[in-house]
């Protein structure tokens, strides 16, 4: 079995990671896969409140690269899915809790029983994120079409590369097509543009996001979600699936879709180069 | 402006949209963010490179200026060097009295005496108030003091042109000691 470590990152926080993390998880083990979602985000944990297994944390992260217990102690299976395994992260400690030697040896120890390994990094450039990429084969980065978290994106495609790892792909999260339709938010080409990086999903600002967090059920369990259905392609084109990216920019009104023939001067939104 | 527009009457001004003022000032941003370039550094880069480019040609130092200018298209790293107008200098002579004239004046005289050759002959010796050693910097021409004796200066290359371009050596330069050697022809 050839497994593969996924990390989230973004180095800006706020922008998605958690909710990209639990979702390509939750996706991945809908789809048959063995999946562990694992929280690196020690002392502000969230991956178990969004997955909705915050009540069944009995040891962490921290207690297992300690020797504190077992790995198969601090697993926690989510009862929805079979496949779903989640690895949380402590409350009460910190990021120096653990070394990049020992995350590595965790990866390690992880690939063999699970074919996705999806790690949730913590936002910034120290420890927690050094953790969180030591043992990666792939990286995925999350941003949201705005400047402050497209230039923080930009330094953490710099520190990856540094690190020696392959080229990361772009998650663009939380767009909204209206205001991009108004000139008024930076549209994928703009980001992708500034990033020169390949794109791997594009999620649209969705309120049905903060309703499943308060569920604990990720959204792309959600039919009616565009933000799910969003996630659920990324993770098939995770597997290699040649997705086309959906069309942000569905026209409301007749207003609009008219106004959009008559001024050619009106950019695009979503579509593939 | 689309027809629409146009049909409604509205003549907007062609304003940037604040998307594309975000990416303007993201791309710029990321210029500077990736070649970590502080204000440090470039003033390393400004001292450095004005040392080099000095030991060939002689810089306008309080002119220099190193900056990174954008556009559309391109980054570039610029340096702007003025060079310092170059003057004729003379070297500096312990002037005795009764040896001659400050050099203006005997440039002038010798405009007024046409014959060059016997220039330095012709000179009258008239005690003058030894301008030329008064307002340069000690410093910079503790170098230049001459053994007291005839005066080294080219005075035939004076009488020959009298070219006002000839000036004393009364401005303080930090080059005039490197440039104090006789220019001849």
């Amino acid at each position: 079995m050839d497994s593969r470590v996924l990390t989230i990152t973004s180095g800006k926080g706020g922008v998605g990671k958690t909710t990209t993390a639990a979702n390509l998880s939750t996706a991945l083990a809908l789809m048959g896969r063995h999946v562990v979602a694992v929280d690196g985000d020690i002392g502000l944990r969230n991956l178990d409140a969004v997955m909705g297994l915050e009540s069944r944390i009995l040891y962490d992260l921290v207690d297992v690269v300690e020797g504190q217990c077992q790995l198969n102690q601090a697993l926690i299976k989510d009862k929805r899915l079979p496949e779903l395994y989640l690895l949380p992260a402590a409350q009460t400690r910190d990021k120096n809790a653990v070394s990049s030697l020992q995350m590595e040896q965790l990866c390690h120890q992880l690939r063999g029983q699970f074919e996705f390994v999806v790690i949730d990094c913590p936002a910034g450039i120290e420890q927690g994120f050094r953790n969180a990429i030591v043992g990666a084969d792939e990286v995925i980065i999350v941003t949201n079409p705005e400047m402050s978290s497209v230039r923080d994106a930009d330094r953490i495609i710099g520190l990856i590369e540094a690190a020696g790892k392959p080229e990361p792909l772009l998650m663009i999260n939380r767009l909204r097509p209206d205001m991009i339709r108004r000139g008024d938010m930076m549209d994928v080409a703009d980001v992708l543009e500034v990033l020169n990086i390949g794109l791997i999903g594009l999620v649209p600002e969705d309120e049905a996001v903060i309703i499943a967090t308060n569920k604990g059920e990720p959204v792309v369990m959600d039919p009616k979600s565009r933000a799910g259905a969003a996630f659920a392609s990324a993770a098939r084109r995770v597997l290699g699936e040649d997705v086309p990216l959906e069309e942000l920019d569905a026209p409301q009104n007749l207003l609009d879709r008219l106004r959009r023939l008559i001024s050619p001067g009106a950019r695009a939104t979503g579509k593939r180069a | 402006m689309g027809l629409f527009d146009k049909l409604f009457g509205r003549t907007k001004e062609p304003t940037p949209s604040t998307s594309e003022v975000a990416r303007e000032r993201l791309t710029l941003m990321l210029v500077h963010d990736r070649l970590k370039l502080t204000p440090d550094l470039l003033e390393r880069i400004k001292e450095e490179l004005l040392a080099v480019i000095s030991k060939y040609v002689e810089i306008e130092e309080s002119g220099v200026d190193v900056e990174l200018t954008h556009t559309e298209h391109s980054d570039k790293l610029v340096a702007r060097m003025p060079v310092r107008r170059q003057r004729i200098h003379f070297e500096r002579n312990v002037l005795e009295p009764g040896m001659g004239i400050p050099l203006v004046a005997a440039s002038a005289l010798a405009q007024i005496h046409q014959p060059p050759a016997s220039a330095a002959a012709t000179v009258p010796a008239v005690p003058a108030p030894q301008k030329m050693e008064q307002s340069s910097p000690p410093a910079e021409q503790a170098d230049v003091v001459a053994p007291a004796g005839a005066l080294s200066r080219d005075v035939h290359r004076q009488g020959a042109d009298a070219a006002p371009a000839v000036e004393t050596p009364a401005v303080p330069d930090a080059g005039a000691a490197s440039a104090a050697t006789p220019t001849k022809g």
